[in-house]
């Protein structure tokens, strides 16, 4: 397939089928070489917000089925199902369900026992689950007892107002 | 009059005060070349690149060692007289800045008076404190004159599959300290004239094994850098010495404001955190120097900072403090690490210049495992940390892309397993190498696909498992088997790379042994999480069998194992006999191996992205048919039950157990508060955060805040409280910890 055989279609719903992984390996081998766009993240938002059942606008995304969102003037994270865990800037994973796996037997009920070699006395596995819908956002390997952190907290005021010159929907 | 000429010192420190004074690369506020005919700009760039890559591709044909011939382990790159990077061509472009550490190195250390840097100078270096990363890494530098000027710096660095160390191959697993990591050529001018002088090269012949690999790699960047220069007296002529002067500072400036602009274009500024922990055992090994014997973890805490300017800032404060083992990073094997990340993932556009490296910063704690500050540190196996490291921070790279929605570039890296082979050769010499198919090691999962099942490692951008053929030549070994490994798997919505496996049988030598080791997988490890719910794969293995019966089952005409498992198998049941064998996930060094007998290793997989109970199933049965999973597998991992509604229905069921089995995180806290108040772990893990404390107290606050604790229960550090000179009487790369306020006021 050639560039010229493809069927025109405009940056949002090339974003959209991004968003929805449903580009060929060519589209997105053409998506990697393009120069990137600012407006992906707008249209990002747009395709996002198609997929949730809620209403809060979606202000950036944080995992496959978390993000966060505007709510009653407030910056908060939510799920994809609909569970609200804090504060956008806050540990989102202390408000999720967890399994914590922490004995051989525990790994095994994930990983093939001919395989498994992981050394439960050196690490645990956290897995931090949506309270609604079950869903994994995030699987933390570390060692027993260190703090739960959360891998990103975003500047949103310098990223809204100065990187993508827009007003911040919320107060932080 | 030549008299008034700057010298090299005094272009360097000029350099460096405009720098500091206006954040412009040589103060260059405007680029008067670029604006006023870009075309003409393009084209010298262009120019300058295609040089270099033609160049690479020509020195490929005169190495003879394996490692550069076969697995593209090395690079070319010119530079400013002041040493800063203006073009590199592909390849391990770990070394954008470590050449350029090096030519810094000699400059301030006034090598323009002694040994004096004049036209048809050699200089070599593979020395930590000089710019480099570890001794198997060689770089030779030759200075470029235009008439009595010298107007840059060609460079070239191989990677040798053998550096004289004291077990055998290039990458030393067990020295305590340097003195056991073998060749160090400590930025030195090893030839005049444009050939190597005599002295030098016996000092090859009686200081390595295979010294001929060595040599011609060595030949190899020497032609390719006179190559180089030639090219650069045509380009010269072409463009006048003013443009050229101009135009190559342009070049750098450009890079650093290019840096900053797609890093606003494509990433979100914010706090990204990492952790790594690498384990480490050498406790069981009954042959190790008595200072290396010892198990521990490194933690290396990461926070990446993405600014409001677009730099970035990686901070290390929390680490543990190096020790006696070749794990060790200093300022070079960090800036190497980071130029791999950098090279393949932000600046691939063919402007690989040091402009990017002034739009970015390392704090590097002074004394902790990324900043060793003894002077007989080892970093022989300095990647040991760096992988596990940087592929960390390719994966937060992935976390700030998705949430800027270029969910396209999102790709996670893998470990590095090595195999290291010493004894006499086939040919009846002695030998040492690492086998460098480790070269083709699978990806991690991406944010659009599945890992790249034999891809290419953290460490080069080009980088080959090879034919099996090669290393079958390389040295006293047959291959068994080379194959995928079912299930072993970082499983995920996308899955990483599959892990493989090789198993070498000894032949034509009745005196081998071979060390086993990963980055940061091994001796029980995980080598880093996972994106958006993906796990990592289940963990590493190695195995050797020594004194076995395998040259009666070949006599007999019988099955010989083809993998790590069925090895292991026929070892269990009896099949194959051995005098002594070990398969498992702990670092090792083998006893003599002789003709027949057996090692192997597994390259274990990539981690996952996304939750595996999202994975399609069409992708899971594409696995299944190639034999990358097993129904088993398939249903453990990814709830797979053959068709869609009933796959549909038992991702339902799974998803009600996790939550029937999972607890609220307020209630999980509750109790295990008790346990980290008692500090109820094992003894390595209790190691480690006492060692963290050592150096910092930022582990100590955020654990003492997360659970509301006011002591922190881990004092012991399970290792002798030394304090060990750093080097004096000459200036070498520094980094420190970041400022921090409280500190400040």
């Amino acid at each position: 397939m050639t560039d010229d055989d493809r069927s025109p279609v405009s940056s949002q719903e090339t974003t959209t089928a991004l968003v929805q992984r449903k580009l060929s390996w060519e589209e997105l081998l053409g998506l990697m070489r393009a120069p990137k766009e600012e407006s992906r993240f707008a249209e990002t938002l747009v395709a996002l917000q198609q997929l949730v059942d809620w209403d809060e606008q979606i202000l950036l995304p944080l995992g496959e089925n978390l993000f966060i969102v505007a709510k009653d003037g407030k910056a908060i994270v939510k799920t994809k199902a609909g569970a609200e865990l804090g504060p956008w800037n806050g540990n989102w994973k202390m408000h999720c369900r967890v399994i914590v796996r922490r004995t051989r037997e525990d790994f095994l009920r994930i990983y093939p026992e001919e395989h498994l070699t992981i050394d439960p006395d050196l690490v645990e596995i956290r897995e931090f689950l949506c309270p609604v819908s079950g869903t994994l956002l995030d699987v933390d390997c570390v060692p027993p007892t260190f703090p739960v952190e959360v891998d990103f907290t975003p500047d949103l005021a310098t990223f809204y107002t100065e990187w993508l010159g827009r007003d911040l929907p919320v107060a932080l | 009059m030549t008299s008034e000429k700057p010298t090299l010192l005094e272009q360097l420190n000029r350099c460096e005060q405009l720098f500091e004074e206006t954040g412009h690369y040589q103060g260059l506020t405007e680029l008067p070349n670029l604006e006023a005919d870009p075309l003409q700009f393009e084209s010298f760039h262009s120019r300058l690149l295609s040089t270099i890559i033609s160049t690479r591709e020509t020195m490929k044909y005169i190495a003879s060692s394996p490692a550069v011939r076969d697995f593209e382990e090395f690079v070319i790159g010119l530079y400013t007289p002041e040493g800063d990077a203006i073009a590199l061509s592909s390849g391990i472009m770990v070394h954008v800045h470590t050449l350029s550490e090096f030519i810094k190195f000699m400059i301030k250390n006034g090598y323009e008076d002694n040994p004096k840097i004049r036209p048809g100078d050699i200089f070599e270096n593979n020395e930590v404190w000089a710019g480099g990363v570890h001794t198997p890494d060689v770089m030779t530098v030759i200075p470029v004159f235009h008439g009595d000027e010298l107007i840059a710096w060609v460079g070239a660095v191989t990677h040798e599959l053998e550096a004289g160390t004291y077990e055998g191959p290039g990458m030393s697993v067990l020295t305590p300290d340097r003195y056991g990591e073998g060749l160090h050529i400590s930025a030195e001018k090893v030839g005049e004239d444009d050939h190597f002088r005599h002295d030098y090269m016996l000092r090859l012949r009686m200081g390595l094994r295979n010294a001929n690999w060595w040599i011609l790699d060595d030949k190899a960047k020497l032609s390719g850098c006179l190559m180089v220069r030639d090219a650069l007296t045509a380009i010269v002529d072409e463009f006048g010495l003013d443009y050229y002067q101009q135009a190559t500072k342009e070049l750098i400036e450009e890079g650093r404001r290019e840096f900053l602009k797609r890093v606003r274009t494509t990433m979100v500024p914010g706090t990204y955190r990492g952790l790594t922990m690498p384990v480490h055992k050498r406790s069981h090994v009954p042959f190790v120097h008595p200072l290396a014997k010892n198990d521990f973890i490194d933690l290396v805490r990461q926070e990446m900072t993405v600014t409001g300017e677009g730099r970035i800032e990686l901070d290390y404060e929390g680490s543990t403090g190096w020790s006696f083992h070749p794990f060790n990073c200093a300022p070079g094997p960090m800036n190497g690490g980071f130029w791999i990340t950098l090279t393949q993932l932000l600046n691939y556009d063919g402007r690989v210049n040091d402009g990017a490296y002034l739009a970015v910063k390392q704090y590097l704690p002074e004394g902790s495992i990324v900043n060793a500050n003894y002077q007989g540190v080892a970093t022989s196996l300095a990647w040991w940390t760096l992988i596990p490291i940087f592929a960390n921070v390719w994966r937060l790279m992935g976390i700030s892309w998705y949430a800027r929605g270029f969910t396209e570039e999102i790709l996670m890296s893998t470990p590095t397993c090595m195999v290291g082979v010493t004894g006499f050769d086939q040919f009846g010499g002695p030998t040492g190498y690492n086998n460098f198919e480790m070269a083709g090691e699978s990806f991690g999962a991406r944010g659009v696909a599945d890992g790249m099942d034999c891809g290419s490692p953290i460490w080069n951008s080009e980088g080959i498992q090879g034919d099996a053929e090669v290393w079958e030549l390389t040295g006293p070994n047959a291959y068994l088997g080379r194959s995928f490994v079912p299930d072993h798997q970082g499983y995920g919505r996308f899955r990483g790379g599959s892990g493989w496996q090789s198993l070498w049988m000894v032949r034509n030598s009745d005196v081998v042994n071979v060390t086993l080791s990963g980055s940061g997988c091994m001796n029980g490890g995980v080598f880093h999480k996972g994106l958006f719910g993906g796990y990592p794969p289940a963990g590493w293995k190695c195995l050797w069998a020594t004194g076995t019966n395998v040259a009666d089952l070949i006599a007999r005409g019988e099955k010989l194992p083809s993998s790590l498992e069925e090895a292991e198998r026929m070892l269990l049941d009896g099949t194959i006999t051995a005098d002594d064998w070990y398969c498992g996930p702990d670092n090792q060094w083998s006893p003599n191996l002789r003709e027949g007998d057996l090692f192997g290793v597994l390259y274990y997989g990539g981690a996952g992205y996304g939750d595996p109970l999202d994975r399609e199933t069409s992708a899971i049965e594409k696995d299944l048919a190639n034999g990358l999973m097993t129904t088993e597998g398939a249903r453990t991992a990814y709830a797979f039950a053959g068709t869609d509604p009933d796959t549909d229905a038992e991702r339902d069921r799974r998803r009600q157990a996790r939550l029937a089995e999972s607890v609220s995180a307020a209630e999980w806290w509750e109790a295990e508060r008790v346990r980290a108040a008692a500090g109820e772990v094992s003894d390595m893990v209790h190691h480690t955060f006492a060692r963290s404390a050592k150096l910092s107290d930022v582990l100590v606050a955020q654990y003492k805040a997360f659970w509301q604790l006011d002591e922190f229960p881990y004092t012991e550090t399970g290792e002798p409280n030394f304090s060990a000179p750093a080097p004096v009487g000459f200036y070498y790369p520094t980094s420190s910890s970041r400022p921090r306020p409280d500190a400040a006021s």
